[in-house]
C-alpha cells in the first residue's frame, strides 16, 4: 500500500491539515506547523478534508501538500501537468459547482486564456494607472466618514466598502439594493467553513445560496447592458464573444460569481489583517507613520506575504510526476500552500518577522507565476497602498488586537476588527 | 428503478400539478409575471414536460416551444421536490438538478411553488398512491 493510500492518517505526525480543528488554530500555530512539514516532510499526503460539500461516500479523495516555496512555484508553471480544470480547492466541490461559481480560474488552455482575455483590458497598468488617483479618492472619503468616531469595525468601516465601492465602478452596478446584494453574497461565498456564518445552514447551503444571489444580480442587469452596453466590465463580457459565440447566460454568471469573489473577499481581509499586524508589531507602525511615503511600498508587500488571503490554490496531476522523489499519480490532488511559501526559510530571511523594510520581497501571495498569477494583484496594491497611507497618516495611533477570525481553510479573513484610535479633528 | 412506472405516470402526477397551478388564477397569474417557458427533463423515467407560465399551458410530452429555462432532473427527485423535501440551490449544487438558462427566474418562483406542496400531496392521496409520498418523504 502506498502512503497515498492509507485512510485516515493524518498529514504528519500530529499535523492533520484535513482537520476543521487546524485551521482554528492561531495562525503561529499553523505557521509552525507548515514549518515543520517543510522541514520534515514537504511532499505530504493527507486524508479527504472535512467537509460538507460532498456527501460522506464521494468526499474520497485526499491530497498532496506542497509546502516549500520552490515546489510551489514549480507546480504553478507547469499548468500542463498541475490542472485548474477539476477545482483549485482543497475541499472538493461538485463538477457542476465548480462550473457554477468558478469560471476561468478552474480552466486549463485554451479556454483559461479566451475567458480570461476578455477582462485583462481592465486590468492593464495604464488603466490602472488612472485609477489610482480615484482609488485615493475613494479611500479618503471612506477615512473621513471613521476618522472622527475614535472607535469602529475597521472592517465594516473600510476593508468591506473599498473593494466593494471599485468592485461596483468596475461593474457598473448602481448604487442601492443589487449592489448591496452582490457585495454581500460575495463576501459570503467562501465563508462555508465558518460556523458562524453558516448559521443554521451548512457549508453547501450557505455557498450555493451566495452563488445564486450573485445569479441574480447578473439577471438583473442582462438584458440592459445587452441593449445598452457601456464602458463597464459585465458590459464587455455580455458583448464578448467566446470561442466563437458570444458566452452563454450560464458562462457570464459563473464570471460574474469569480470576479465579484476575487474582488471583494481578498483585499477585504488584506486590509484587515494589515491593521492587525501593524497592532501587534507597534515598532513596525510606528516605522510606518513616521514616514508612510518612504515605507508604504515595501509595507504593502510585507503585508501581502505577512497575511497572504488565500491560503491555497489546488491543482490536479495530469499525469504521474515526481516531486522530491515522492511520485504523485495521475488524478490526484496537489494543493499549493501559498501561506508556506511565504514562510519558507530558504527563501526569506527571518520569516516569521513582520519586517516592513523587507525588499526584496518574493512572496507568493498573488499566485507563484504561471497563467493563472492574480489577474487584480496590481489593483489589490493600489487598494492597499491608499489604505495604509491614509490610515497611518491620519489616524496613526489605530489599535485593534482583537480581531474575530473567519474559520477557514482557504481564506485567511478577518469577520470583524475592533478598533480604537486618537480622534481626528473635524 | 424509479419511484415512476412510466413516463405517463410522470406527466400524470408531476406534469398534473402544474395543471392545478395553472387553474388557480392567483398562482398561474404570479407564474405568468415572470415570463418564464420552463421546460423540465426528468429521467428514470425518461419524460419531459414544458410549461408555458406566460400563456398558462402545459405540455406533456416533447414540445417546439423553446424554454427560457430547462431543468434535468431524476423524476425520483421531482417526487421529492413537490413534497417539500428538496432545497434547490442545495440540489444544483450537488449536481441533481442541471440548469440552462436565467435560474434566478426560477428561485424567484419557489415561493409559489411551496404553496403548492399540499396540493401535491393530496392529488397522490386521492390517487391511492401512498407509495409515492412514502417514496419521497
Amino acid at each position: 500500500m502506498s502512503i497515498a493510500q492509507e485512510p485516515g492518517a493524518a498529514t504528519h505526525k500530529d499535523i492533520d491539515l484535513s482537520a476543521r480543528s487546524f485551521w482554528q488554530k492561531s495562525q503561529e500555530e499553523r505557521d509552525h506547523a507548515f514549518s515543520i512539514l517543510r522541514a520534515e516532510n514537504p511532499v505530504a499526503w493527507s486524508r479527504p478534508p472535512e467537509s460538507d460539500l460532498l456527501p460522506p461516500e464521494e468526499n474520497i479523495h485526499g491530497f498532496w501538500s506542497l509546502t516549500r516555496y520552490e515546489d510551489i512555484q514549480l507546480a504553478s508553471r507547469m499548468p500542463q501537468v498541475f490542472s485548474s480544470a477539476n477545482g483549485v480547492t482543497m475541499e472538493d466541490f461538485t463538477p457542476e459547482m465548480t462550473e457554477m461559481a468558478q469560471s476561468f480560474i478552474a480552466m486549463d488552455a485554451p479556454r483559461h486564456p479566451r475567458l480570461r482575455g476578455i477582462v485583462m483590458e481592465a486590468f492593464k497598468p495604464r488603466n490602472l494607472r488612472k485609477l489610482e488617483g480615484w482609488i485615493f479618492e475613494r479611500t479618503r472619503e471612506l477615512v473621513d466618514e471613521m476618522a472622527w468616531r475614535g472607535e469602529g469595525d475597521f472592517v465594516a468601516d473600510i476593508s468591506v466598502k473599498l473593494p466593494g465601492r471599485i468592485f461596483t465602478s468596475f461593474f457598473g452596478l448602481p448604487e442601492g439594493q443589487l449592489a448591496d446584494q452582490a457585495v454581500s453574497a460575495a463576501q459570503r461565498l467562501l465563508s462555508w467553513t465558518d460556523p458562524e456564518a453558516c448559521g443554521d445552514q451548512t457549508g453547501l447551503e450557505l455557498f450555493a445560496g451566495a452563488v445564486l444571489d450573485l445569479y441574480e444580480v447578473v439577471q438583473e442587469l442582462l438584458p440592459e447592458r445587452q441593449a445598452n452596453p457601456g464602458d463597464d466590465v459585465l458590459s464587455w463580457i455580455v458583448n464578448a464573444e467566446f470561442e466563437g459565440q458570444k458566452m452563454t447566460d450560464e458562462d457570464i454568471q459563473a464570471f460574474f460569481v469569480l470576479m465579484a469573489v476575487a474582488a471583494n473577499d481578498t483585499t477585504r481581509h488584506a486590509s484587515a489583517q494589515a491593521v492587525y499586524s501593524f497592532t501587534r508589531f507597534p515598532d513596525q507602525r510606528r516605522l510606518l507613520a513616521g514616514d508612510v511615503e518612504r515605507y508604504v511600498p515595501t509595507a504593502v508587500e510585507e503585508v501581502l506575504r505577512w497575511t497572504h488571503p488565500v491560503l491555497h490554490m489546488r491543482r490536479t496531476a495530469t499525469r504521474d510526476v515526481e516531486v522530491r522523489g515522492t511520485t504523485i499519480k495521475e488524478g490526484e490532488k496537489v494543493v499549493l500552500w501559498y501561506c508556506s511559501g511565504n514562510r519558507d526559510e530558504e527563501i526569506f530571511a527571518d520569516p516569521f518577522t513582520f519586517d516592513i523594510t523587507r525588499n526584496p520581497n518574493p512572496h507568493m501571495t498573488f499566485g507563484a507565476g504561471g497563467p493563472h498569477y492574480c489577474l487584480g494583484a496590481a489593483l489589490a496594491r493600489t487598494m492597499l497602498k491608499a489604505i495604509l497611507t491614509e490610515i497611518y497618516t491620519r489616524i496613526p495611533d489605530i489599535s485593534a488586537p482583537e480581531p474575530d477570525f473567519l474559520v477557514a481553510n482557504f481564506i485567511n479573513g478577518i469577520k470583524s476588527l475592533p478598533a480604537t484610535w486618537t480622534p481626528e479633528r473635524r | 428503478m424509479g419511484v415512476f412506472k412510466d413516463a405517463a405516470e410522470v406527466q400524470r402526477y408531476l406534469g398534473g400539478i402544474f395543471d392545478l397551478a395553472m387553474a388557480d388564477d392567483e398562482v398561474s397569474g404570479i407564474l405568468a409575471a415572470s415570463g418564464v417557458v420552463l421546460h423540465v427533463v426528468y429521467s428514470d423515467p425518461d419524460s419531459e414536460i414544458t410549461v408555458d407560465f406566460p400563456n398558462r399551458k402545459v405540455y406533456k410530452g416533447a414540445s417546439d416551444l423553446p424554454p427560457v429555462v430547462e431543468l434535468s432532473m431524476a423524476a425520483d427527485l421531482g417526487n421529492k421536490f413537490w413534497l417539500g423535501h428538496v432545497n434547490l440551490p442545495v440540489a444544483m449544487a450537488r449536481g441533481q438538478v442541471r440548469a440552462k438558462g436565467p435560474v434566478p427566474r426560477i428561485l424567484k418562483l419557489i415561493p409559489v411553488a411551496k404553496t403548492l406542496y399540499p396540493q401535491y400531496e393530496r392529488m397522490l392521496r386521492d390517487s391511492d398512491r401512498e407509495d409515492l409520498i412514502a417514496a419521497g418523504s
